[in-house]
């Protein structure tokens, strides 16, 4: 496996930065708690930007995210005004369970003492509020979500009366709402895992604050992807919660992984009839479309996504559907990025770090494929790649239908996405 | 136009069928509950010049949201690369940084003009742009200028100080300019709806001897930026500081086309009228009125001759107002096309929500209502009423079509068509005399269009004052202007 050099563009000042900061993870965190309300403290700036992706990625009724509202003329007096009105609006209006305030470069510069804030306003907004610095400095939205998941640790507790862990719960972490396809995935793979008599507890982030805040109830953490692993560590040391990091399941290998690993974790037996019944569904949907699937042998693609689904992607697409997997190009990196990097079913790594560079590196690989976002569409079109988008941000297409490309389900969904992009006549 | 163009401006353009699927959701992030601000301003007015690259000063924060852009969310900037500044610039300083991103910036796209934008971040820090750009200056190939920021008052922010960077860092150094006698330039915004909104009046302008200087921005280049000052008079739709500063340090006088909130004759260039008043002015102005007045006079004959057809089919058909009458679409049809006015309905969400005052929302609508009496109209006017309201009174005011900004469907389930005319005015309205006639077209298409009976959208619940707005965006502007009033009173441009 070759890893691209980072010196070969260590020496360039202008970069275009990925979508790669810890204020987008964080928003993409909590943004996935049903009764949250978020609010980016800072100038309009970083408001709007956050908020028109949030707008194009969430569901148009699930956006609950608002500014500070900071004018130029608040540097010199301070934000705790807008802030406290913002907090109060957004509790008056939405009756959050939980606000979180994401404090933005300005604030942070001009020292706004948001903690007191909060605490003067205690009485009259009687919900769990969280602070967050996310300066535009601070790079890794992986890193931003990790933190975000992991400082509701702080509220959660066991159910009264419970004086036991729930046999064959589980939380699932590293699930972001605001990727493509995400809710189907959720419901694939809890259909997966309750065929297996396993439940999912609770989920970070798609569900309320007072369910997140039961999660101690679980048997064990599964960490998707490496995501937020942080809240697992965390957990396991507040609450003796064992975790298991297990790959993001595309694709048939990874899916029944998914489910041996679960079930090894808790010392259950897999039922592996179910298994077979999935495995021969998939052969049906795949015996359709025999002669595309030898078409599209060694097609040389480019992955372009977040480190906590684009490797588990890239090991779909080369072992089971045998793309050549030339470039697996990471946008955001998390605790597993290093462990993989070396790994076998790709040709080149790339940390992103600078989009320019990015491209650079695509067109001399002569790419038949792509795999990315709406941030690809672009290159794409000028360089007339095909693109199927699979990661955040896709903000050119909705998901409101049941199509699942992770799990079981997932594997002809993915199949058929692959095919549908490169047989496209009007591309 | 060539065929190119007249395709652009046909409904089957995929960048205009994008922005009417957008359209929604760009008023929800532009005003409802949030406001774009400096950066996305100063990244429309680069990215209407197409040799400029921005370089945003600043933090990967600052830059790494930019690829969608507020003002044209249908349309993805192509780069917006920053200088990277990490924690330890914040501190020590970040004006090496910006040194070297301009060269290195250069070397790596070869772009005529470098425009470096800055942010929160950079400007609190207080780094020399003007020392810096003039030092890299000396290393680059092309032309380097910085934004001021947000120091420009106007909406959009952003915008105006680019272009005031650009009349005083690029055009002034190289006065003075030699001028072409009775000649114009037609400026636009930089985005690609409002471009063609000075086409139509290109082909009279040669009847009349005027010579059209630069169209900007259409396919604008560093070069036609140089141009620029060669014309007599600009010809702008508003107003706005860059071409105040033309008109102040290199002489080029402008023409203000529209004129939001004054009164509605003599300050609306749509429709025939307009047009020819317009024309008009430009002929006084550049001293050619006696000669041009034939032109124009003939012109106009024609364009009212070739709406003969359509302004029997409009005449007397009823049709009610949403949000105002003065500016738009909706005046045109009446004043033109003798459509009857019958109701106009205002909701005062949207407005004071961008920062006006309840006594300049007044003075709009009594404005409005003075403009329909003098059109003969006594319209039935409603403030604020609920859905149910408004359409128990445009069904008893026999309401045949509604001139509204989308929300079509809750017309049509009760036998009322609707025509969106800020769709229509945002990318299909534009100056010159054709201006009525693709109008009326349109709003006979609109007449012609099967009615829907049984809309799905209709099942989704929305707001009762504001019905475009689902209760939950609802609640998000309610947010957003409790920041606004309960700060300092003005809405939160900036």
């Amino acid at each position: 496996m070759e890893v691209v050099s980072m010196d070969e563009y260590s020496s360039h000042y202008a970069i275009e930065p990925p979508i790669d900061t810890r204020l987008n993870g964080a928003i993409r965190a909590f943004g996935g708690i049903e009764d949250a309300m978020m609010i980016v403290h800072g100038r309009s700036c970083c408001h709007a930007d956050n908020f028109l992706y949030r707008v194009m990625t969430a569901g148009h009724n699930k956006i609950r995210l608002t500014g500070g509202g900071l004018r130029l003329r608040d540097i010199s007096t301070g934000g705790h005004h807008k802030l406290s009105l913002s907090l109060l609006a957004s509790y008056e209006q939405f009756k959050p369970s939980l606000i979180a305030i994401l404090s933005t470069s300005v604030p942070l510069m001009m020292g706004d003492d948001v903690e007191g804030v909060i605490l003067k306003l205690k009485e009259k907004i009687p919900v769990t509020i969280i602070h967050l610095p996310c300066p535009g400095h601070s790079k890794n939205a992986s890193m931003g979500y990790d933190m975000a998941v992991s400082s509701l640790c702080d509220y959660m507790r066991m159910s009264e009366g419970n004086g036991h862990r729930n046999q064959r719960e589980i939380n699932l972490i590293g699930l972001k709402s605001d990727n493509p396809y995400a809710l189907s995935d959720l419901m694939e793979l809890k259909r997966m895992l309750k065929d297996q008599g396993i439940v999912v507890n609770t989920i970070f982030t798609c569900d309320a604050f007072e369910s997140l805040k039961k999660a101690p109830d679980a048997e064990l953490n599964v960490v998707l992807g490496g995501e937020g692993i942080g809240l697992a560590k965390k957990m396991e040391d507040t609450f003796g919660i064992p975790y298991k990091v297990v790959s993001y399941p595309f694709g048939l290998r990874s899916s029944v992984e998914f489910l041996e690993s679960i079930a090894s974790a808790l010392g259950i037996k897999l039922d592996y009839r179910s298994i077979e019944t999935e495995q021969e569904r998939i052969k049906e949907k795949l015996e359709r479309v025999y002669g595309f699937l030898e078409g599209i042998y060694n097609l040389k693609t480019a992955i372009v996504g977040e480190s906590g689904r684009a490797f588990d992607l890239a090991r779909f697409l080369n072992d089971e559907l045998c793309l050549d997997v030339k470039l697996l190009a990471v946008t955001s990196a998390n605790a597993e990025t290093a462990k993989r990097q070396n790994d076998d079913y790709f040709g080149h790594f790339l940390k992103v770090d600078d989009r320019l560079h990015l491209n650079e590196v695509v067109e001399s690989m002569n790419i038949e494929l792509m795999i990315g976002s709406s941030l690809e569409a672009i290159f794409c079109k000028e360089d007339n790649v095909p693109l199927t988008k699979l990661f955040y941000p896709t903000i050119d297409q909705v998901f409101i239908s049941d199509y699942p490309i992770a799990g079981f389900r997932g594997v002809g969904n993915l199949t058929e996405l692959v095919l549908n992009t490169v047989m496209d006549l009007t591309r | 136009m060539n065929t190119e163009e007249n395709n652009k401006r046909g409904p089957r353009n995929n960048r205009q069928v994008r922005a009417r699927i957008y359209q929604p959701v760009a008023m929800l992030v532009h005003g409802i509950a949030s406001m774009p601000a400096k950066n996305a301003g100063a990244l429309m007015a680069v990215s209407g010049i197409k040799d400029a690259v921005p370089l945003i000063h600043g933090p990967p924060g600052c830059a790494n949201l930019r690829q969608m852009n507020s003002f044209d969310i249908s349309y993805p900037v192509r780069l917006t690369p920053c200088t990277n500044l990490s924690e330890i610039d914040i501190v020590l300083g970040g004006e090496n940084k910006l040194y070297r991103s301009i060269i290195d910036l250069y070397h790596r796209l070869h772009p005529a003009l470098i425009v470096v934008i800055p942010t929160c971040p950079s400007d609190m820090m207080g780094d020399d742009f003007g020392g810096i750009v003039e030092k890299a200056k000396k290393e680059v190939g092309c032309e380097v200028i910085y934004s001021t920021g947000e120091s420009i008052p106007g909406r959009p922010i952003g915008y105006h100080d680019v272009m005031c960077s650009v009349v005083e860092q690029l055009l002034l150094p190289k006065a003075p300019f030699p001028k072409t006698e009775k000649s114009v330039n037609l400026l636009n915004f930089p985005m690609d709806v409002n471009k063609n909104q000075f086409m139509d009046l290109i082909p009279i302008l040669n009847e009349m001897g005027v010579k059209v200087n630069k169209i900007c921005f259409y396919n604008t280049h560093l070069t036609d930026l140089y141009e620029l000052p060669r014309a007599e008079l600009n010809i702008v739709d508003y107003p706005s500081p860059w071409i105040e500063r033309m008109k102040d340090h290199l002489g080029v006088d402008y023409l203000a086309a529209s004129s939001f909130g004054s009164d509605p004759d003599s300050g609306n260039p749509f429709g025939i009228e307009g047009a020819a008043r317009i024309l008009l002015e430009i002929a006084e102005r550049l001293g050619i009125k006696e000669s041009a007045e034939g032109i124009i006079e003939r012109r106009k004959e024609e364009a009212m001759e070739n709406c003969g057809d359509l302004k029997e089919k409009l005449r007397g058909i009823r049709i009610a107002v949403l949000d105002g009458f003065s500016f738009g679409p909706a005046i045109t049809l009446v004043s033109e096309f003798r459509m009857k006015l019958e109701a106009i309905s205002y909701r005062s969400f949207f407005m004071k929500s961008h920062g006006m005052s309840d006594n300049a929302y007044n003075q709009l609508i009594e404005m409005d209502i003075e403009a329909t009496r003098r059109y003969g109209c006594e319209p039935e006017v409603l403030r604020d009423p609920t859905p149910e309201q408004e359409l128990e009174v445009f069904k008893d005011r026999g309401v045949q079509l509604v001139v509204c900004n989308g929300g079509i469907a809750r017309y049509n389930e009760a036998g009322i068509r609707g025509f969106n005319g800020v769709r229509f005015f945002m990318q299909s309205m534009s100056i010159g005399f054709d201006s009525a006639k693709i109008l009326a077209e349109s709003v006979i298409e609109a007449l012609n269009t099967p009615i829907k009976k049984y809309p799905l959208v209709n099942m989704i619940e929305k707001d009762v004052q504001e019905p475009n707005l689902i209760p939950h965006w609802k609640k998000l502007g309610v947010i957003w202007r409790t920041i606004a009033e309960g700060g300092d009173g003005g809405c939160l441009y900036g």
